[in-house]
């Protein structure tokens, strides 16, 4: 309030002290919410796709383990009878289950692979196919 | 006024375009992992049938030279497929319900002083 020259008093016509600062802070809040808001479903996104990775990582191993094994499978079948070689007695990704008939993997367990001929080990971790 | 306006609806469309861009990368993001991955699947299930078919097909000729036949029941509940078949010359045998995914193995023996193609398949 100020006077003017007759000595009346007059009211600037201005906006109240303190308001132009709370726009500005209300202002800044909705940009950080808005960034806020934002950053969550950035996370969001990325939570999301690292799941999506994981599964495709893991779909590959179970692809590679199902590859490996099925040639493991193979030659396994193909040399029945045979005495055990280095090779089926070494560097086997999977072990005989269920009595023989089938060939798991040790790194997916859920990866299976049938034989027609039984497999089985003996102490030594040497492997025989049955004829 | 106007210059205010301007600068938020500068901020609104820049705000939405960069959320339409992150969602659609996103999106390309995760159908191209879906298609790798669901490729590599389909390899190894294809390696893992085609190796299955060539030793279902070398115990049909091991039975068939044994002067036998494939025991198709007992290698469908060896193996847990619901399919399978043997076609030796004109002689043909199969059993359970044929899908989509069959996986067969050509052979040829000799049979009774013939040349025959022995066809095994498995799915």
């Amino acid at each position: 309030m100020v006077a003017n020259l007759r000595g009346q008093p007059h009211f600037e016509a201005t906006a109240l002290p303190g308001a132009g600062g709370l726009a500005r802070g209300q202002s800044s809040l909705e940009a950080l919410l808005a960034f806020a808001a934002l950053l969550c479903a950035l996370a969001v996104l990325a939570h999301a796709a690292k799941a999506q990775s994981d599964a495709f990582a893991l779909s590959v191993e179970r692809s590679d383990a199902r590859i490996s094994l099925a040639h493991e499978a193979l030659y396994a079948d193909l040399s029945a009878g045979m005495a055990p070689s280095a090779a089926l007695s070494r560097n086997l990704s999977g072990v005989p289950v269920s009595g023989g008939s089938w060939l798991a993997s040790n790194s997916s367990g859920a990866v299976r692979e049938p034989l027609f001929h039984g497999m089985s080990a003996d102490a030594g971790g040497k492997y025989y196919v049955q004829k | 006024m106007c210059k205010n306006s301007a600068r938020k609806a500068f901020w609104s469309i820049d705000a939405a375009f960069a959320l339409v861009l992150a969602v659609a990368m996103f999106a390309m993001f995760s159908a191209m992992l879906y298609a790798a991955g669901a490729s590599v699947a389909r390899g190894a299930e294809d390696a893992s049938g085609s190796l299955l078919s060539a030793r279902f097909s070398a115990y049909a000729l091991q039975q068939l030279e044994a002067g036998g036949a494939p025991d198709l029941q007992w290698a469908l509940g060896r193996t847990g497929r619901e399919y399978a078949s043997v076609r030796a010359g004109n002689e043909f045998a199969e059993i359970g319900a044929r899908g989509a995914d069959i996986y067969c193995t050509q052979r040829l023996m000799v049979r009774e002083g013939k040349m025959v193609k022995v066809e095994a398949c498995i799915g």
